[in-house]
């Protein structure tokens, strides 16, 4: 029966309450949350966000301003993530900022639910995750505030189950009371653990978890580049697909404004310039932009402000082109460039510490390896070589590693050269000043990059396969071939070369060090020592000095076998140490957790008895 | 300095040592405890001085009690509440970020340049939300003399330990402004001065109230109270805004040089002058060049490094200006009308009748 009162308010509510004293009160309605629907996420979001609109105005209590915190985390995290996404170079790197803000948001959220509250509802029943809705609609944490818990909410049923856990006695007295007190302490011990170990857990589990994705990652999303660079560059060069002109630049074209359209390519030259030469040959840079601007001179010559049709046509084709050139310089990026995050850079990238495995090398040599100086490293690696019992099974293994990623960069090698064989005309007949002096197209820039990069690969990787030759052939020469072209062999090489005496060493040395290459490069390289200052395929011209020489010539001999064993043994030692020591870190956490929910809910001075067969609670003793 | 001891004062009353409650009926025990505890200043709650000295006070004793409050907690003390708890919150948020940077650290010297960063990222990090929270409070405080940040020392009541009903006490410190809903308006009134409502007269003018108030406690108390919210709204508005420049900061070249190894032999070699005075001067140089001066220079840096970078310190810059705007126009009395007190309320017809009633009723005696 419910109470009633008059409109007028004449009745006095303590009459009727003293006329019907067997009367129902309101019930609380609070209730505690079983389930929560998937989508609560999203409404509890919505009803933040109206409750932040409502406080900006001053509206609001303490619970509605208690949640603002939650919003402010969220955005200031994607603040931060789409900062550092914006400080890194490569769409890899840019995706791990973002996969390490998720990993941090699902290590907070997850600690407290798998390893605290988990095991400790395992072990006493007590659901320190609980939550429940008030009577006023409020969402909160069951016991979260110990001085304040509901627990008119929860059922003598469920408390009997809680006891039963906690092994109560079953024939105490008042022994919901009993429970109740265990519960509050395992709160508070479970609230104050998680506070306790948040702040190590959170980076830990997600420095480890984002280490786990980063593999996957970076392979989606390179391979989500190559895709869509492909696909571009298909498309620019569908001689069906009509290349949209810039409506801007067309209204430009049309009324002839010529200081509008060099500012426009000048614009799209520097972008060509910014986007790729940096990245892919330093000395390179800034000349993409001078194919553009020679082609631009040419076509406008003295116009100022009238152009005839030829002209017209002529720069929607030079839009047309610079379209084309930064379709395959973004193909070239994609795949082979030399920058994090490229496809192929990545998978080369991974065969180091494959081929250190294959070579036999265990944690002891790794470490070894990792710290000695370079005597010491060629001595441990030429030892380690000579002694590979099943080398040819050994040189098999090292063979098969990098046939995929050959195969891949091959195959780029191709689509480039294919694509880059129908630039004609316009900006392609344009020639710029590159590195020393050469004048080069815009083709011959591109593919001297394409067959860099290939040389260097196969210089780096193929050579390593070749030590069971050497080892067989010229066996005191295992040593030299590991140390790779040092300054002193190559000096030596030099004399040898330009001497001509002692030629059957000279070739001895060529085959050592260049035996991997095909007989046209291995031919290059002894043109290039007879006579550094004659134009070989690398154009050595005047005036060069011998670093740059040594340089080049370095650049194109690849990594020396010794430099690429020892660095793939620094960065596995190095990741070693990391996992060790994050790893150690963690299981201290993981202990310290394990050790104090063992411990929960036990007596203690804070805590006295409650267990005694049909004893009292800890109220009644007083 | 005893105004600060969160247990001692209490034993410093060897009258009873605790004050005694019992039961929850009132008792004439307990009547007469609550009256001592009345008596006794340091077991009453108390607004303590805005100084800043005042609240690096506070929070020095706050933080060196988080141990306690971890051990207690861990044995799960059924007096443990959720200031303590919100307390321990700190500890994960501090100890968070120093271990996020050694997860950088330890993968070496390949990851060095991002090391610096998380460190410089970490650093910056804290000091924007610091940074952020007084781009309010500062205006909040200086044209509304409202200092949201001023501590009080709260008692706070533990269970029943005896017969008797005898309920020991624990100093807390919170803030007066903390909450909304239980604002701390008692510890505002002036108990011993000749004007209860001094305080509040005072904050009256400061937020440009034309005349003396009537009542100022009750007209303000819903102005400070939405004050209040605005300011925590905008606060947490702000966090994102700041830290996003921290970390756009943090990125920058001028924190290159802040790597474990140079930090550590920068403060060896101010160590290693003799004389202390050498010592101190070297070990405040290597915290100027390491910490300080690439402060602006990396502000300068990012602003320099892209247009968004500008765009968001230029956001960030009109929300803070915005945010004030509305907080101090929201809360100024101006236009306000306000009831002055009595004695300076004007004469009406009314007011006139009861005035000569006033004068013939005592004529009359």
């Amino acid at each position: 029966m419910s109470i009633k009162f008059a409109s007028n308010n004449t009745v006095l509510p303590q009459a009727s309450f003293s006329q019907n004293e067997d009367k129902e009160y309101n019930k609380p309605k609070g209730h505690l949350i079983e389930h929560q629907p998937i989508t609560h996420h999203i409404t509890d979001t919505y009803n933040t966000t109206k409750d932040f609109y409502k406080a900006l105005k001053g509206e609001g209590t303490d619970y509605t301003l208690g949640r603002l915190n939650d919003i402010a985390t969220m955005a200031g995290s994607l603040g931060i993530a789409a900062t550092l996404a914006k400080a890194n170079p490569s769409k890899s790197s840019k995706a791990m900022e973002f996969v390490g803000f998720g990993t941090w948001f699902a290590s907070m959220a997850l600690w407290p639910k798998l390893f605290i509250g988990m095991p400790v509802k395992a072990k006493t029943g007590v659901d320190i995750n609980q939550q429940y809705v008030d009577s006023y609609g409020r969402k909160k944490r069951f016991l979260e505030d110990a001085q304040y818990i509901p627990w008119d909410l929860v059922s003598d049923k469920k408390m009997n189950h809680i006891a039963d856990k906690m092994n109560l006695p079953k024939t105490m007295k008042n022994r919901r009371e009993a429970t109740e007190d265990k519960i509050r302490q395992v709160s508070v011990q479970a609230n104050t653990l998680w506070m306790l170990t948040a702040g190590l857990s959170t980076p830990l589990m997600s420095s480890l978890l984002a280490d786990t994705l980063q593999p996957y990652v970076k392979a989606g999303v390179e391979k989500h580049n190559i895709n869509k660079a492909q696909q571009a560059l298909e498309n620019a060069f569908d001689s069906k697909k009509e290349i949209k002109i810039d409506p801007k630049l067309e209204k430009n074209i049309k009324s002839g404004n010529v200081a509008e359209i060099k500012d426009y390519f000048a614009n799209v030259g520097q972008k060509l310039n910014d986007k790729y030469a940096p990245k892919l040959n330093d000395k390179a840079a800034v000349k993409y932009k001078n194919f553009v601007d020679s082609e631009l001179t040419s076509i406008l010559g003295n116009s100022k402000d009238s152009l005839n049709l030829g002209q017209q046509n002529a720069l929607k084709t030079l839009y047309k082109d610079t379209d084309k050139a930064d379709k395959l310089l973004g193909y070239f990026k994609a795949t082979l460039g030399d920058c994090e995050g490229s496809g192929l850079a990545n998978e080369w990238g991974k065969v180091p510490q494959k081929m250190l495995n294959t070579l036999q090398f265990n944690k002891k040599d790794i470490k070894e390896l990792s710290s000695a100086n370079s005597e010491d490293a060629a001595k441990l690696v030429t030892k380690k070589l000579s002694s590979l019992k099943d080398d040819t099974h050994v040189v098999n293994k090292l063979a098969d590693i990098i046939q995929n990623p050959l195969e891949n960069t091959v195959k780029a090698q191709k689509t480039i050269e294919k694509y880059s064989k129908m630039l004609t005309g316009g900006m392609f007949n344009q020639k710029s000043t590159v590195g020393y002096g050469e004048q080069k197209s815009f083709q011959d820039l591109l593919n001297t990059n394409v067959v860099e990069r290939l040389d260097d690969a196969n210089s780096t990787f193929r050579r390593m396969t070749r030590f069971q030759e050497v080892a067989k052939s010229t066996p005191n020469d295992l040593k030299t071939f590991v140390k790779g072209v040092s300054d002193n062999s190559f000096h030596e090489l030099n004399l040898l070369s330009k001497q001509g005496q002692n030629p059957k060493r000279y070739e001895e040395l060529i085959k050592l060090h260049f035996g991997h290459l095909s007989d046209d490069h291995q031919n290059f390289i002894k043109n290039a020592l007879r006579n550094q200052k004659s134009k070989g395929a690398y154009e050595l011209s005047e005036g060069l000095n011998p670093k740059d020489v040594y340089k080049i010539q370095k650049q194109f001999l690849g990594q020396q076998p010794l430099g690429f064993l020892q660095d793939a043994a620094k960065q596995k030692q190095v990741y070693k140490n990391w996992k060790g020591a994050v790893g150690a870190l963690s299981a201290a956490t993981l202990l310290f957790t394990a050790i104090t929910i063992a411990m929960m809910g036990k007596t203690n001075k804070y805590n006295p008895d409650v267990k005694s067969e049909g004893g009292t609670n800890t109220n009644e003793q007083h | 300095m005893s105004n600060f001891s969160i247990n001692k004062p209490i034993q410093k009353y060897n009258y009873q040592r605790y004050v005694s409650f019992k039961g929850n009926e009132p008792t004439e025990d307990k009547k007469q405890n609550n009256e001592k505890a009345q008596e006794v200043p340091n077991l009453q709650d108390k607004a303590l001085s805005s100084s800043p000295l005042s609240k690096l006070k506070t929070t020095a004793l706050t933080t060196a009690k988080l141990p306690e409050y971890a051990y207690r907690g861990l044995k799960g003390d059924q007096n443990a509440n959720f200031y303590e708890f919100l307390q321990l919150g700190n500890i994960p948020y501090l100890v968070g970020g120093g271990v996020l940077y050694k997860c950088f650290d330890w993968g070496g010297k390949g990851a060095a340049k991002n090391a610096n960063l998380k460190l410089a990222g970490v650093l910056l990090y804290y000091g924007m939300i610091k940074a952020s929270q007084m781009a309010i409070d500062t205006p909040v405080k200086m044209f509304r003399g409202i200092d949201l940040n001023q501590p009080y020392r709260h008692m706070s009541d533990l269970k029943v330990i005896d017969k008797k009903g005898t309920s020991p006490k624990r100093t807390e410190y919170h803030k007066l402004y903390e909450s909304v809903d239980f604002t701390r308006w008692d510890l505002l009134y002036d108990r011993n001065g000749k004007k209860v409502n001094s305080k509040y007269d005072k904050l009256a003018h400061k937020m440009n109230a034309n005349e003396e108030m009537n009542d100022s406690d009750s007209s303000l108390k819903p102005r400070i109270r939405s004050l209040i919210i605005q300011a925590k709204a905008y606060k947490t508005l702000l966090i994102a805004p700041f830290v996003t420049i921290a970390i756009g900061m943090a990125s920058q070249k001028p924190w290159e040089n802040l790597t474990t190894s140079s930090i550590k032999e920068g403060y060896q070699k101010a160590f290693s002058n003799k004389g202390i005075l050498n010592k101190a001067k070297y070990a405040g140089l290597t915290t100027y060049q390491h910490f300080v001066k690439p402060i602006p220079d990396s502000f300068k840096a990012y602003w320099g490094s892209n247009k968004t970078a500008q765009g968001v310190i230029l956001g960030t810059a009109a929300l803070v200006g915005i945010a004030n705007l509305h907080i101090l126009s929201k809360s100024s009395l101006k236009k306000e009308k306000i009831a002055p007190p009595p004695d300076k309320q004007p004469e009406t017809a009314q007011t006139k009748e009861v005035k000569k009633e006033n004068v013939k009723e005592g004529g009359n005696k």
